[in-house]
């Protein structure tokens, strides 16, 4: 009685549930349960003796020197262009903020134009200009102030910096934008009463400017980290991963490995393990809005 | 008044560097490509003599207007798959109670944060079984598994802030509960489903992932095109960059124009 009581009361909810059931099924839910399960099979091409071999390729690949390696490499990309893009965007966002920009919607839009550009073509702008070769136009212009020419895209190093210049590039325009949002929602009367009671400019920053970036602040790496710890499309563009593997994050990883190696059951169970990396990440998201 | 106007002075310096530093590789890229070929190999900066040569090539040498083609049709696939999927989804999440709400909430968050490359391959093998490798529907399927949850995500907030008997005052005029969903909430979200459509159609049209694996030369987007092409590295730097930016200006002039509807999608 009880059941059929609550199932009439919560009858309308299935006009929603079902369908969106249905596609996120076939979109998500489905495929990623396969990758899953996937890991657990030795599983690649061509499809012969599948079977099911239980932790194996996550033991194989934790034993591998360059899963390690590509580990490392996305923790240390990930670590050190979120936390710059976030300062770079603090920064930028406090000098838009100030009273002297008048225009700050051209201005934002001029910022916004490097970050709405598709990835692959960030990416592949990135590349000629940082070449080695006569189209590389910052070796030019190095070489003319008589610093020499550099391989940023065939050294293991500089490749990196890179990669990790051309991300801090590319995504601080969204810091800037989210902090420039939060600045001009803070009352101006607070500073005003802080400068009569004698407050300086640090002391300012510290006591009301911070606090009230916050909640933007966590959001922001927070959010950024889980999205870093998986971004594909503009590094691989720029260096394909290389030379050899040494710019091989963790996503092209399993692009390479599933389709360069053709080692699918391999690839996913790398999959899974980036997949618990970003779970940390969205935990730690799912605490900071909690609370508001 | 001296110590203003050297702030002033430090404050306009710091800009004009960041400035420089967001747009030089923009300015770069619109440089080369009008600029020559032989010009480029020379070194040097600005064209001597400027030449559209670069355009003609991204249609002549290296055929892309099949790529954009293809582009424009995997990416308003995507959005009116992702949009129509994802507004029961969103009315779900944003305005009705029910028990596990909270569970189906998590779902949708880890279904846009898990891995796309870990989701390729089975998609790889499911549409390579059912036939679909290469097909447009096929790439959409795939940018769908993390456009949708995230649509779910974005137009939820959007459902909760409505007012909060819209839905019951259509019932007492004899409405079904789809039916003023359908015939009331629906035409006053109009503007922010607009919003997240044009947010969702750039999705489709930036992925380069699943595009690059499940399409095959005839039904290649532009962002794997614009791969393919550097990958072969046949010194054509001008046509690069003149694709480049063909590519990019469909997103950069949307981003431009809608910048304060981003600005609040972003916010939210």
């Amino acid at each position: 009685m009880n059941l059929r009581k609550n199932l009439k009361k919560y009858k309308h909810i299935f006009y929603y549930f079902i369908p969106t059931a249905i596609f996120l099924s076939i979109t998500t839910y489905i495929p990623m349960a396969q990758s899953i399960t996937y890991s657990f099979y030795n599983l690649m091409e061509p499809f012969i003796n599948i079977k099911f071999v239980g932790l194996h390729n996550y033991i194989y690949m934790f034993n591998r020197h360059d899963l390690n390696y590509s580990l490392y490499i996305t923790l240390a990309y990930t670590i050190i262009s979120v936390s710059a893009q976030i300062l770079l965007g603090l920064a930028t966002a406090l000098l838009l903020n100030s009273w002297l920009f008048k225009k700050r919607a051209a201005i934002r839009g001029l910022f916004l134009i490097g970050y709405s550009m598709p990835s692959v073509a960030t990416g592949i702008v990135f590349r000629q200009l940082f070449s080695y070769g006569p189209e590389g136009t910052l070796n030019n212009l190095l070489g003319a102030m008589g610093f020499g020419r550099f391989p940023f895209i065939s050294d293991k190093n500089l490749a990196f910096l890179t990669i990790t210049i051309a991300e801090v590039w590319k995504w601080h325009a969204l810091a800037t934008i989210l902090f420039l949002a939060a600045l001009q929602g803070i009352p101006k009367v607070l500073y005003e009463m802080a400068e009569v009671d004698g407050a300086g400019i640090i002391k300012k920053f510290r006591y009301i400017t911070l606090p009230s970036l916050k909640f933007v602040l966590a959001l922001m790496i927070t959010l950024r980290t889980t999205f870093v710890l998986q971004h594909f499309d503009q590094p691989f563009s720029i260096t394909f991963g290389g030379p050899a593997w040494s710019t091989t994050l963790l996503s092209a990883f399993i692009y390479r490995l599933a389709f360069e190696a053709r080692d699918y059951g391999k690839a996913n169970a790398v999959g899974v393990i980036l997949f618990l990396f970003i779970l940390i990440g969205v935990i730690f998201y799912l605490f900071v809005t909690r609370k508001e | 008044m001296k110590r203003d106007l050297s702030y002033t002075f430090t404050a306009y310096l710091v800009l004009f560097v960041l400035i420089v530093f967001n747009l030089s590789p923009i300015i770069y890229m619109i440089i080369l490509s009008f600029k020559p070929n032989a010009e480029i190999l020379r070194g040097g900066f600005l064209p001597e003599q400027p030449t559209l040569e670069g355009f003609i090539s991204v249609f002549t040498r290296w055929h892309m207007a099949q790529n954009f083609v293809n582009s424009l049709i995997i990416a308003s696939l995507t959005c009116i798959i992702a949009i129509l999927a994802g507004i029961f989804g969103a009315y779900l999440l944003g305005r009705l109670n029910f028990p596990g709400k909270f569970i189906f909430v998590i779902a949708i968050i880890v279904g846009f944060s898990y891995p796309s490359a870990a989701i390729l391959v089975s998609v790889y093998i499911n549409l390579t079984a059912l036939g679909l490798y290469g097909s447009y529907i096929g790439q959409v399927i795939a940018i769908c598994s993390y456009e949708l949850p995230y649509v779910i995500w974005i137009l939820k907030d959007f459902f909760t802030r409505l007012p909060k008997n819209i839905e019951e005052a259509a019932m007492v005029d004899g409405c079904t509960h789809l039916g003023a969903f359908l015939r009331v909430v629906l035409p006053i979200s109009r503007p922010a489903i607009g919003a997240i459509a044009v947010l969702s159609f750039l999705s489709g049209w930036r992925n380069f992932m699943f595009t690059s694996i499940l399409s095959t030369p005839k039904t290649m987007p532009v962002a794997p095109k614009l791969y393919h092409m550097i990958v072969l590295g046949l010194n054509d730097y001008s046509g690069m960059m003149a694709a480049t930016l063909l590519g990019s200006i469909p997103t950069i002039l949307i981003y431009v124009a809608l910048q304060k509807y981003v600005v609040a999608g972003l916010r939210s």
